[in-house]
């Protein structure tokens, strides 16, 4: 037997929904083994495999493994995480890819770039896969959806109309698609008794919990930025995001207690530190960044100490002040963080690391979100003060606002997307 | 068990391999008797399998190391339907669409 035709097996049987992985994959090496025992050459069960993994049937509770609504609810959960992704990382190009006049952060950007067209594509994939076997309703919303995200891709070269009619049309097809998830959840059982391995984790009463977490999200950070964006709210804004967002975090500490599943209390606890330092790390160099780096990058020619003196007093007190309240506020939001973690482990053995990371993973991206916020002030003065008279900020920024994207995608798709099921487990089809 | 929606040649192939056999049969077995490639042979087994045509169970019995091999048998119900698709098999002339 060829190595070539045993790999090829081996994937084939990868490709398998998790529900019928193992069976395959046993009974087509089982072939093998005997393929020249029978006089049937290895190639040709190769490809046979390679050719039922392409075509099965993948729509029913057997090769699924799974009911087929808790089948559509765990791809509709990656769809909204990996839209949702897309979507940070497409408006945090938008708002920060002035930064870095080149080399690494340049071949970064662009990457970033790349990896948003792919994220978006692998979302839509999962969006059109849990529509595939859910009701007409649902089918609509994922059109409508696509629509709206293709609208909003092509508005560079079609036109800048395509982008506010695409985030309309996408508003709607998510509607759409919420009413159909939300239905989806009081489904009868499924009429074919299908098998429902231990390693399926969620049930449908966890679902609605990670629906209303991703509308608060969503519902957050639109009218968050419909209020930033507004102009005259700018302060109220300013303070309600920051606060939202630390409500959020705690809620996902919360909802790290009410599901607890894990065995494993080390990783938790590792978990937390991890991102506990790195939420003060965070603050740590966004400070750094607001009154030093940055002042320096932006006015080359002076010393820190001749920039800050060239500013009026007002100007000094204001930037100084946002700056202040900026490190203040996101210092004691990861205290709350360590304290609420503190409290969840040392009260329950089975925490969900997931939800305890993907508070911390939040935490970092607001800090990171709102530092640029908060070095606006101080930026404006300086640029208004002292040559060369431009804005920006440091090298340093643009490291800074890639690192709390990516915080964001890692928060949504730990707070959204599914567990991933257990491998190597084995469901029988037969009767 | 549900009827298929089209019985291919290839699918009575199939069929009349796991009618002839005795009882349960090798899936490999299957492919070689039928003298159809894997790539038809597998997906037809298992819409056979789907529709409650056929059962399949692992090849315990033996003693033979590494992976068992996946034993494919008639139902009663599917043996009896196998039996008249095949009947009507030469007035089909082989021609796919017709309806078990």
């Amino acid at each position: 037997m060829s190595r070539g035709a045993r790999f090829a097996v081996r994937f084939a049987a990868a490709a398998l929904p998790a529900g019928i992985q193992e069976r395959y994959r046993e009974e087509w090496l089982a072939d093998l083994d005997g393929a020249a025992e029978a006089g049937v050459r290895a190639s040709t069960i190769a490809v046979g495999a390679l050719l039922f993994s392409a075509t099965v049937h993948r729509d029913t509770p057997d090769v699924l493994g799974m009911p087929l609504s808790t089948a559509a609810r765990r791809h509709a959960r990656w769809a909204t995480a990996l839209l949702s992704s897309a979507a940070v990382l497409a408006v945090g190009s938008y708002i920060t890819g002035g930064f870095g006049s080149g080399g690494a952060i340049a071949i970064a950007a662009s990457l970033v770039t790349g990896l948003t067209l792919l994220v978006a594509v692998a979302g839509l994939v999962a969006l059109w896969r849990a529509a595939l076997i859910s009701s007409p309703l649902a089918k609509i919303g994922a059109a409508t959806v696509t629509t709206g995200v293709v609208a909003v891709a092509a508005s560079g070269s079609v036109g800048w109309f395509a982008l506010p009619l695409g985030l309309v049309v996408l508003l709607v097809g998510t509607c759409i698609g919420l009413v159909a998830w939300a239905g989806s959840t009081y489904e009868p059982a499924a009429p074919v008794a299908a098998p429902q391995p231990a390693a399926v984790p969620e049930t449908g009463r966890r679902f609605p919990t990670a629906l209303v977490v991703a509308m608060v999200v969503a519902g957050t950070l639109l009218s968050g930025a419909i209020l930033l964006f507004s102009g005259i709210t700018f302060l109220l804004a300013a303070l309600v995001i920051p606060v939202a967002i630390v409500v959020l975090a705690v809620l996902f500490v919360v909802r790290a207690r009410r599901t607890a599943r894990e065995p494993a209390p080390a990783s938790a606890w590792g978990t937390v530190l991890v991102l506990e330092a790195l939420s003060l790390a965070t603050v740590a160099v966004g400070a750094l960044d607001l009154l030093v780096w940055s002042p320096l990058a932006q006015a080359p020619a002076f010393t820190l100490d001749e920039i800050w003196a060239a500013l009026s007093p007002a100007d000094a007190a204001t930037g100084f002040g946002f700056a202040v309240g900026w490190i203040v506020f996101w210092a004691l939001a990861s205290l709350i963080y360590l304290a609420g973690s503190i409290a969840v482990l040392g009260r329950h053995a089975r925490p969900s690391t997931r939800m305890l990371a993907a508070a911390g993973l939040l935490l970092v991206s607001g800090a990171v979100f709102f530092q640029f916020w908060a070095g606006f002030s101080i930026g404006m003065s300086i640029a208004d003060t002292l040559p060369p008279y431009t804005g920006g900020g440091s090298d340093v920024r643009a490291w800074y606002a890639m690192t709390g994207q990516f915080s964001l995608v890692g928060a949504l798709i730990l707070g959204i997307a599914p567990r991933p099921l257990a491998s190597g487990r084995s469901v029988a089809v037969t009767a | 068990m549900t009827p298929l929606s089209r019985i291919t040649p290839a699918t009575l192939d199939v069929l009349e391999s796991l009618v002839s056999a005795s009882g349960p049969t090798w899936g490999l077995v299957v492919i070689k008797h039928s003298g159809r490639p894997a790539g038809s042979v597998y997906p037809i087994l298992e819409r056979l399998e789907r529709s409650g045509w056929v059962t399949s169970e692992w090849d315990d019995a033996s003693d033979r190391p590494g992976p068992r091999r996946r034993l494919y048998e008639l139902t009663a119900d599917g043996a009896s339907a196998a039996r008249q698709a095949l009947r009507s098999r030469p007035a089909l002339g082989g021609v796919a669409g017709a309806t078990a």
